[in-house]
C-alpha cells in the first residue's frame, strides 16, 4: 500500500481516538460530573479552631444495627434505649442486660435513688435498674410526645414536644402541673419548636434547665413554670447556636457547664453556667457528612459521651491535659 | 349470473366487515387513549439530596424544576436555614444574608419573632440550596417539585438521566406532585 495512504490512515485514527478522548473528557457521564455550583457552603464553619478543643476522643462503642433513641450515663453504666429495647453496657461496651420492652421509648433518664425512667411518647414509666417496673403514669391525650425527661429531687420533669409544655409529676409519675414558658413577663414567648426538638435537664442545685429552641435560648424556670433567667444566641460561631432548632441536646456537668449538641452544622460544646463558651468537645470535622446532632452525657470521671445516631456509635470524649 | 352476483355479495360483505372492524379497532384505540392512565415526572423529596443539577440538567432554561414550600411543616423560623446564608451579617432581607443565589425567597413578618417565607416561581431556577440549608437546620419544609405548567414531560426526562438518588420518578397525572405535609397555605 501506498506510504502516503497508509499516513492518512494513521493519521485520521490518531485524530478518531483524540476526538473521543476530548469528548470523554468533556462529558457529564456518570462519576464525571462537574462540582455543584449551588452547592450548600458551610466553608469556615466546618472546622474548628483547634485552640477552642477541650477534649479528644479516645473510645468508641458500637451499638449494634438498631436505630438508637437516647441514652443516660449513671451508676457506672451506660443505659441505651434502641427499638423497642432497654439495653445496659458497661463503659468498656460489654452488654450487661437486654431487655425487651412493650413499646418504642423516646427518652432515658436516671435517678439518684436508682431508678430509671423511660418516656413513650404520651407515658412514662419508672423501673429501677434491673429492668424491673416500678410506677407507670397515666397516658396523656394523643398530642403527646415526651421527648426528653428529667429527675428534681422531688419532681420529674418531661418535655411535651406535641403540645408544646413542661409536665410536671411527682416520683410516684402522677401529673402535677404543666406550663407553657409563658407568664406575665413580657419577654415570654412560650416555647418556640420548629422542629420538633425540645430538651430539659436539672442541674445539681434542682435549677430546671430548658431549651427553646426557636429562639435558640437556654432558659431558667422555677419549678412552677416561671421564666428566672436565659443565655443564648443565634449565630454559627461557636458562641452561639445555628439553624432553627439549636440546641438539639444538653445536658448539665455536675460543675453546673452545659454541654450542648447542635445538628446541621454539628458540633458539641462547652458552656460556662453565665452561657460564655468555654470549649468545643467535638466540632463539625468530628462528625463527617452527619447531619444529626449527637445526644450527650457525661460519666463519674468528667468524660462526655456522646450517641452518634448515623454512625450508631457510643463517642467517648475525655478532656485534653492540657486544659487542667 | 348467480356465481357473479354471490361473488359480489361476498366481496361486499367483507368489505362492510373490514370498514366495521376498522371504525371499532378505532373507537377501540380512542377510548383506550382516553381512558389510559397518564403519567407525568415528578420528584420524590424524600429521596431529594439537593445536588443541584435539577438546575443545570433540564431542557427548560431556568428549569422547570422550583421549590415549593409546606407551610404546615415550616417553623416560620428567624432563623431559617433555608433563607440566610451561612455567617450571615444580619437577621434581614439584605442580599448579602440571602442564601438564594437569585432572591426567589421572599421573607414575610408575621409577629415576633415569625417569619413566613414564599417562594417567588419566577426567580427560583430549581438549585436545591435552600432545601439542603433547610433540611441540614430546619424541619425540610421547602423542597423540589417539577411545575407541570413548566415541564415538557419529555419522554425521557435529562434530569432523571442525571439525578444520582433517582429521585425524579414517574407518577400518575391525576395526583402530580409529591409535596411534604400539604401544599398550600
Amino acid at each position: 500500500m501506498d506510504k502516503k495512504v497508509i499516513r492518512i490512515v494513521l493519521l485520521v485514527a490518531v485524530v478518531a481516538i483524540l476526538s473521543v478522548l476530548l469528548i470523554d473528557q468533556l462529558s457529564n457521564r456518570a462519576g464525571k460530573r462537574p462540582d455543584n455550583p449551588f452547592a450548600y457552603d458551610l466553608e469556615g464553619f466546618d472546622e474548628t479552631d483547634p485552640g477552642l478543643l477541650t477534649h479528644k476522643e479516645v473510645m468508641q462503642i458500637a451499638i449494634g444495627h438498631e436505630q438508637p433513641v437516647g441514652f443516660a450515663y449513671g451508676y457506672g453504666r451506660i443505659f441505651l434505649i434502641t427499638g423497642e429495647y432497654l439495653q445496659v453496657i458497661s463503659p468498656e461496651g460489654s452488654a450487661i442486660l437486654k431487655k425487651e420492652l412493650d413499646e418504642s421509648p423516646t427518652a432515658i433518664t436516671i435517678g439518684n435513688k436508682k431508678q430509671l425512667l423511660l418516656a413513650f411518647d404520651n407515658h412514662l414509666v419508672m423501673y429501677d435498674l434491673t429492668g424491673e417496673e416500678l410506677f407507670r403514669s397515666m397516658p396523656l391525650d394523643e398530642k403527646a410526645a415526651i421527648i426528653s425527661v428529667a429527675f428534681a429531687e422531688e419532681l420529674i420533669f418531661a418535655a411535651d414536644a406535641g403540645n408544646k409544655v413542661v409536665r410536671v409529676f411527682n416520683h410516684r409519675l402522677e401529673e402535677l402541673d404543666s406550663f407553657r414558658g409563658t407568664s406575665n413577663v413580657s419577654e415570654t414567648h412560650g416555647f418556640i419548636l420548629p422542629g420538633g426538638r425540645f430538651t430539659l435537664a436539672v442541674n445539681g442545685d434542682d435549677e430546671l434547665w430548658v431549651v427553646n429552641p426557636g429562639l435558640h435560648s437556654m432558659q431558667l424556670y422555677s419549678h412552677s413554670g416561671r421564666l428566672r433567667r436565659y443565655w443564648g444566641e443565634a449565630s454559627f460561631n461557636p458562641e452561639g447556636f445555628s439553624g432553627c432548632c439549636n440546641p438539639t441536646h444538653f445536658m448539665i456537668l455536675p460543675n453546673g457547664d452545659f454541654v450542648t449538641s447542635e445538628k446541621g452544622l454539628v458540633r458539641v460544646k462547652v458552656h460556662h453556667p453565665s452561657g460564655t463558651l468555654k470549649g468545643v468537645v467535638a466540632g463539625p470535622e468530628s462528625f463527617p457528612n452527619g447531619k444529626d446532632a449527637p445526644a450527650v452525657a457525661a460519666d463519674s470521671e468528667g468524660n462526655i459521651l456522646l450517641l452518634d445516631f448515623e454512625q450508631k456509635l457510643i463517642r467517648i470524649f475525655e478532656e485534653r491535659k492540657e486544659n487542667n | 349470473m348467480a356465481t357473479d352476483k354471490g361473488r359480489r355479495a361476498f366481496i361486499g360483505m367483507c368489505a362492510r366487515m373490514t370498514a366495521g372492524l376498522a371504525i371499532a379497532g378505532l373507537v377501540g384505540v380512542s377510548v383506550k387513549r382516553l381512558t389510559a392512565m397518564k403519567w407525568v415526572w415528578q420528584i420524590d423529596p424524600f429521596k431529594c439530596t439537593g445536588c443541584g443539577r435539577c438546575a443545570t440538567h433540564c431542557v427548560q432554561n431556568p428549569s422547570a424544576v422550583k421549590c415549593v414550600h409546606a407551610y404546615p411543616l415550616c417553623g416560620y423560623c428567624d432563623l431559617c436555614g433555608g433563607y440566610l446564608r451561612p455567617g450571615y451579617i444580619n437577621r434581614d432581607t439584605a442580599a448579602e444574608n440571602q442564601l438564594c443565589p437569585t432572591a426567589a425567597i421572599e421573607r414575610k413578618f408575621i409577629e415576633e419573632p415569625y417569619y413566613e417565607y414564599n417562594i417567588n416561581e419566577e426567580l427560583c431556577i430549581g438549585c436545591a440550596k435552600c432545601v439542603v440549608g433547610c433540611a441540614a437546620f430546619g424541619n425540610g419544609s421547602l423542597h423540589l417539585q417539577i411545575r407541570h405548567n413548566l415541564c415538557h414531560d419529555c419522554n425521557q426526562c435529562s434530569i432523571a438521566t442525571a439525578c444520582p438518588s433517582e429521585a425524579i420518578i414517574r407518577v400518575p397525572a391525576k395526583m402530580p406532585y409529591i409535596i411534604k405535609g400539604g401544599f398550600e397555605k
